[in-house]
């Protein structure tokens, strides 16, 4: 009986971390205007530490902001 | 006798005719109005999707990056498609995001958003080869076939243009700014006069700065008493969120033009025009809204329609003071 308890308190951590995780991205791209959200997606795609991958990124998003706005 | 006097005649009869030009040299404009020539690209046709680039040779043809079909586009002075050329991928001659291109008096010159370097086709749009460059390019111009002007995004502090020969070796650089500011606020659109003098205006600052072929600083104006623009916090970098001007381009005259953004009355539409010492002379504004301007050499200045479905040619109608 404990052990299912448990596993259930695990699981219901699990969701809870997920549904934080999603909330506070989703929260940071609402904020954010188009060409933030498309950089903030770019980036996360390309890896944080990639340097390169952040400037290309940064390219996009100038380009979108001229583009677009 | 008779061989003076027909010289005479000839020299008294042909200085009128150059008369105007002496005088719009001396003269400066007051308004510029627009008269719509050439519109290519429509909702109902499929000749443009959404097209980026765009530069005309010395025959008249054009030349216009699409972004949607990736492909390289070749016009005659009419409008008529003569050939296009590329599709997605990232092998010679294929696009993933064609934007920015220029042309020299033998090759056209394309960069991909996602590709690095420079891609060089001849004027038949066929691909030549690739000018390999490590760092994305914010904006070039070609000088030659052996010399271009790049602009590039680094996440360094300092604004440099870089010249590079044909195999993408760096040749000599201009530093223009050496701010400690936050990254990308030294991103500029550029142009260059015959002279070889360098135009700037700053993306996101109100600047618009020329400088001599060394590097010296010769003017620095500020069009918009524009406040700092906003910026946003985007995982652990700040990244400048308002646009102040688009971009930049020169007259045949070596008048300035730039596109302003986000702090324009209207904005991506309204253009200010400066002497080539960096005095206002008028703004005008375009009829629908651009992410680009771009002058040929024959003074006709060409813009965006319709989210980039159309490329619209003006004819520039200057008013002298």
């Amino acid at each position: 009986m404990k052990k299912r308890i448990q596993k259930a308190i695990k699981r219901a951590a699990l969701v809870l971390l997920i549904l934080v995780l999603l909330f506070g991205l989703s929260s940071v791209f609402l904020e954010a205007g188009a060409c933030e959200a498309a950089f903030s997606v770019c980036w996360l795609e390309s890896s944080f530490m990639d340097v390169g991958g952040f400037v290309y990124c940064a390219n996009g998003y100038l380009f979108c902001k001229k583009y677009i706005e | 006798m008779e061989i003076r006097r027909f010289f005479l005649f000839a020299l008294l009869s042909v200085i009128p005719l150059f008369f105007p030009f002496f005088l719009q040299g001396s003269r400066e404009i007051i308004k510029i109005s627009l008269e719509e020539i050439l519109s290519v690209g429509s909702l109902d046709d499929d000749l443009l999707f959404q097209w980026v680039g765009v530069v005309s040779d010395s025959q008249g043809y054009i030349y216009v990056t699409d972004s949607m079909d990736y492909t390289l586009k070749k016009f005659d002075s009419r409008g008529n498609l003569i050939k296009k050329t590329g599709r997605k991928g990232q092998g010679p001659g294929e696009f993933l995001a064609p934007r920015l291109t220029d042309c020299s008096e033998r090759f056209i010159y394309v960069t991909d958003q996602y590709i690095p370097g420079i891609q060089i086709f001849d004027k038949d749009l066929n691909f030549k080869r690739r000018l390999p460059l490590v760092l994305p390019v914010a904006d070039f111009r070609v000088i030659s076939d052996d010399q271009i002007a790049v602009v590039t995004l680094t996440l360094e502090k300092t604004g440099k243009i870089f010249i590079f020969d044909s195999q993408g070796k760096v040749k000599s650089e201009l530093k223009y700014s050496e701010s400690t500011s936050t990254l990308m606020m030294d991103t500029v659109s550029f142009g260059m006069d015959p002279q070889g003098h360098f135009y700037l205006a700053y993306t996101f600052q109100d600047r618009v700065e020329k400088f001599d072929r060394n590097g010296k600083k010769l003017w620095s104006q500020k069009l918009l008493k524009a406040k700092k623009v906003k910026k946003k916090k985007i995982f652990s970098y700040e990244v400048p969120t308002e646009i102040v001007y688009k971009d930049l381009a020169l007259d045949n005259s070596g008048n300035v033009f730039i596109l302003g953004g986000h702090f324009s009355e209207n904005r991506s539409r309204d253009i200010y025009v400066l002497n080539s010492q960096g005095r206002h002379l008028t703004t005008f504004t375009l009829p629908d809204f651009s992410h680009c301007i771009y002058i040929d050499s024959r003074n006709c200045l060409y813009s965006r329609a319709n989210e980039g479905v159309t490329l619209k040619r003006f004819k520039m109608k200057y008013v002298y003071e």
